[in-house]
């Protein structure tokens, strides 16, 4: 019962004296105040200027009151005035010393009670023109403790002087510090820069900051106004509100000085948001990588080997004559195979014509090439027809893949010795009466390729050979060169079996004699042909000019087997011409060397041209 | 028509006619706004900027006896500021007293206990004698300076002596519209050499504006 009765009286007393303390905490407000904060006058020499303060007592106890003045020379950048003391000269007097308190300058006042303070400022007739600072000041009396070590803390509070003597003054200004910064990720940005008084008067300066991007609108931040004395330097601060800056900015400050002029100063950022930024390079990578994978992605299309799948090889049998299917089992595989075919590509320019498609494609193909020679060149054109295009694509053979392969590169020769392929392009003379048998379906890839099964079987016996008689010479020269390159390496690198074959080259080496000889009308053809046509091997074995030539094959290939003199358009070069294939190899040679007929040069040289 | 129809239409002309007249009558519905005549009184008053300073607690520092060597931390002096200043207030401390010397001043008036070596520019933790103040707290912006304590005595203070005029110690920027308080703490201690005898003498707390 007596702890109740004590909770309740606590209650009770809690209910009596939190009112009390809340409205003490309402009228907090104690100890002396002065109003206003500053004064801002412009006087003449010899003139006087007078004002009021008034002073309140918040206190619940009488006030003691001093008047004090003091002066000071200098703000801290945020604007708080230094009052220190400098030394004075003898009879150098200050604004402190020209202010006066001609009513009261000490007294009392009493609990919240006010009182006026009325003080005058005396300018002398001497003073210097320009700005003088003081600030008048109310300050508590205490009584100084005695007989104890201890401090008393006395309250003093002011109001500023800003006074102006006007005469021969400046009021000049200038921007010591405006460093924004030189990235932003986002926005806002803070801006800062500072204001030197360089004059000797206080002015208000207005400051801002112009935001002007490369295109779009301007910005402008405006910094603020200070009032700033002589010497001091004052700080302003700014926000560019922008929320997702983007670009590059030129920031021009400028403060305005005494006279309403205007200084500045420059400077550049660059902002990026990172809300933008990581997007769009999110997005751009993504991009890269679908690239990326659709580039790998043609790539092992256009790379499968041989064997690989149908679609790469596809776009070869299609060109291919369709007759002669023995030998073509291996060269169509051949064909789709990248790197042999690139061996062959450079000697295959004649080649070309068949195995379009890839300049990769297998030996195989350069085999075919060579050893149709001059045919294949034709007989090129006549498979690969549209694929005799490709051939001058050598150089496209990238972007072509189906097409590259009937179109090698010299480059791609490089790896066949030449002399082989030009013994192998005389075998090869089969080969070119392959492709130029159109009509025999199951050669069409693989007779193009035939080229390969005419190593294994004298060219004369050379199945393309044999289905093709017709028209040997203009086929003759072309195949030569490429032929024996393309016999001699790639073959058997690219299609093992081409290497096995190669046991048939003793056969076409016989041909080869066309090379010494260089019975091929390459020099006739030369003109066109490339340089390597215009050599007496290349006339004859083809080999290795033919391939780089081969581009303008296609054309030349077409028909117009080698006995007709007109030169054929690289389409027709790509045709191999059956009636060349018909012809066999060793007559085609022995016609061309005769001859030196011209108008066999020219299927080769299409070639020529194209391995130019 | 029949009589029965033109009866009909005439009591509807009849019954709308009424309705207008009555709307006329009564001014219904009736807009009064033209009736109302402006009676504006032009008010106008400028307030006026003010200051007031208090020192709420701390008004007197009694540091008792000293021991040379031993220093003493002493209470805390809390100081209230209330202004309606746009751009903030300043404090600052001054002590009156020529040079290093202190407020405290020998009962022979001559004497004096030096300021600490710190400034209010640089304040230090406490090292060496001297008497020296620190603003370990502060409602807005306590200024590093013044070292990372936060209460009376903390090992962390840093101090500084009490120049001999107003400098500034603590600025608050911006207009803050309810009391703004710092906290400051004393620190006293006398070398081996010093005088006995009581010392006493006042600091000077000085609240002005900042500058616009």
């Amino acid at each position: 019962m007596r702890g109740k009765k004590v909770l309740l009286l606590l209650v009770a007393l809690g209910f009596l004296v939190f009112p009390a303390a809340f409205s003490s905490a309402q009228t907090n407000q104690k100890g002396i105040q002065i109003s206003p904060l500053t004064y801002n006058f412009e006087i003449q020499p010899g003139g006087s200027q007078t004002a009021k303060i008034t002073l309140t007592n918040r206190n619940d106890e009488i006030l003691n009151f001093i008047m004090e003045t003091e002066d000071f020379a200098a703000v801290s950048e945020e604007g708080a005035p230094s009052f220190t003391v400098t030394p004075k000269k003898e009879g150098v007097t200050t604004l402190a010393d020209w202010i006066a308190f001609p009513s009261v300058k000490e007294g009392a006042i009493e609990p919240k009670g006010e009182k006026e303070i009325t003080f005058a400022i005396n300018i002398p007739q001497q003073a210097e023109p320009g700005g003088h600072y003081a600030a008048v000041f109310a300050k508590e009396v205490k009584k100084t403790p005695e007989g104890k070590t201890e401090i008393g803390v006395a309250s003093r509070v002011g109001t500023l002087l800003l006074i102006s003597v006007p005469g021969l003054v400046t009021k000049t200004a200038e921007i010591t510090e405006f460093s924004p910064p030189k990235f932003v990720w986002r926005g806002p940005v803070d801006l800062k820069m500072k204001v030197q008084n360089t004059g000797s008067v206080h002015y208000d300066s207005l400051a801002q900051v112009v935001l002007k991007p490369l295109w779009g609108k301007e910005g402008t931040v405006e910094m603020g106004t200070h009032t700033i004395i002589p010497k001091s330097i004052r700080s302003y601060e700014g926000k560019w509100d922008k929320r997702y800056p983007l670009g590059y900015y030129r920031l021009k400050a400028t403060a305005q000085d005494g006279d309403k002029g205007e200084v500045e100063k420059s400077a550049t950022l660059i902002a990026i948001p990172l809300e933008i930024a990581v997007p769009v390079l999110v997005v751009l990578i993504i991009i890269l990588i679908v690239i990326k994978y659709v580039r790998r992605h043609y790539k092992v299309i256009a790379n499968q080997p041989p064997g690989g799948p149908p679609a790469a090889v596809e776009p070869l049998a299609p060109s291919s004559p369709p007759s002669k299917p023995s030998s073509s089992p291996d060269l169509e595989q051949g064909t789709p195979a990248g790197e042999p075919a690139e061996s062959a590509g450079e000697s295959e320019p004649p080649v070309a014509p068949e195995s379009p498609t890839d300049e990769e494609n297998t030996p195989t193909e350069s085999a075919e090439e060579e050893l149709s020679g001059p045919d294949s060149v034709s007989a090129a054109p006549t498979t690969g027809g549209s694929v005799g295009a490709p051939t001058e694509s050598a150089g496209d053979e990238s972007s072509k893949p189906d097409l590259a392969p009937a179109k090698p590169s010299e480059g791609e020769r490089s790896p066949l010795p030449d002399e082989n392929a030009a013994s192998e392009t005389l075998e090869d003379g089969s080969l070119p009466e392959q492709t130029a048998q159109p009509s025999e379906p199951s050669s069409s890839p693989d007779l193009e390729q035939g080229t390969l099964p005419a190593d294994e079987v004298p060219a004369d016996q050379s199945p393309a050979s044999a289905a093709n008689p017709p028209e040997p010479t203009a086929p003759p020269e072309l195949p030569t060169d490429d032929e024996e390159s393309a016999a001699d390496a790639p073959t058997p690198d690219a299609y093992g079996r081409d290497v096995g074959e190669e046991p048939s080259k003793p056969d076409l080496v016989p041909a080869e004699p066309s090379e010494g000889e260089n019975s091929l009308p390459d020099e006739n053809a030369a003109p066109e042909t490339s340089e390597d046509d215009s050599s007496p091997e290349q006339t004859a074995p083809v080999g290795e000019a033919p391939t780089e030539e081969t581009t303008p094959p296609p054309s030349s290939t077409d028909d117009k087997p080698v006995s007709e003199p007109s030169t054929p358009t690289a389409g027709e070069v790509d045709e191999p011409g059956p009636t060349e294939a018909d012809k066999p190899l060793e007559n085609v040679i022995d016609e061309e060397e005769n001859s030196t007929a011209p108008p066999k040069i020219r299927p080769p040289q299409s070639r020529g041209a194209k391995s130019e | 028509m029949t009589k029965r129809e033109i009866k009909k239409i005439l009591f509807l002309l009849g019954f709308v006619g009424l309705i207008g007249l009555l709307s006329l009558v009564f001014n219904f519905p009736h807009n009064n706004s033209d009736r109302v005549k402006a009676a504006d009184v032009t008010l106008s008053t400028t307030v006026q900027s003010y200051i007031s300073l208090s020192i709420s607690s701390g008004s007197t520092i009694a540091f008792g006896n000293l021991t040379p060597g031993t220093p003493i931390c002493a209470g805390s002096t809390v100081a209230s500021v209330t202004t309606n200043a746009t751009n903030g207030y300043t404090v600052g401390l001054s002590d009156g007293a020529v040079g290093t010397g202190s407020a405290l001043l020998h009962t022979d008036m001559t004497t004096r206990i030096a300021d600490y070596a710190g400034t209010i520019a640089d304040p230090t933790l406490w090292t060496g004698t001297g008497l020296g103040i620190s603003c370990y707290a502060a409602d807005t912006s306590k200024e590093a300076a013044w070292g990372t304590g936060t209460t009376l005595c903390d090992a962390n203070n840093e101090y500084a002596g009490v120049p001999e005029t107003a400098t500034t110690a603590h600025t608050v920027t911006g207009y803050h519209e309810l009391v703004d308080t710092s906290s400051w703490s004393w620190e006293i201690d006398v070398p081996n050499s010093q005088k006995i005898g009581a010392y006493s003498g006042n600091v000077t707390f000085t609240a002005t504006a900042v500058l616009s």
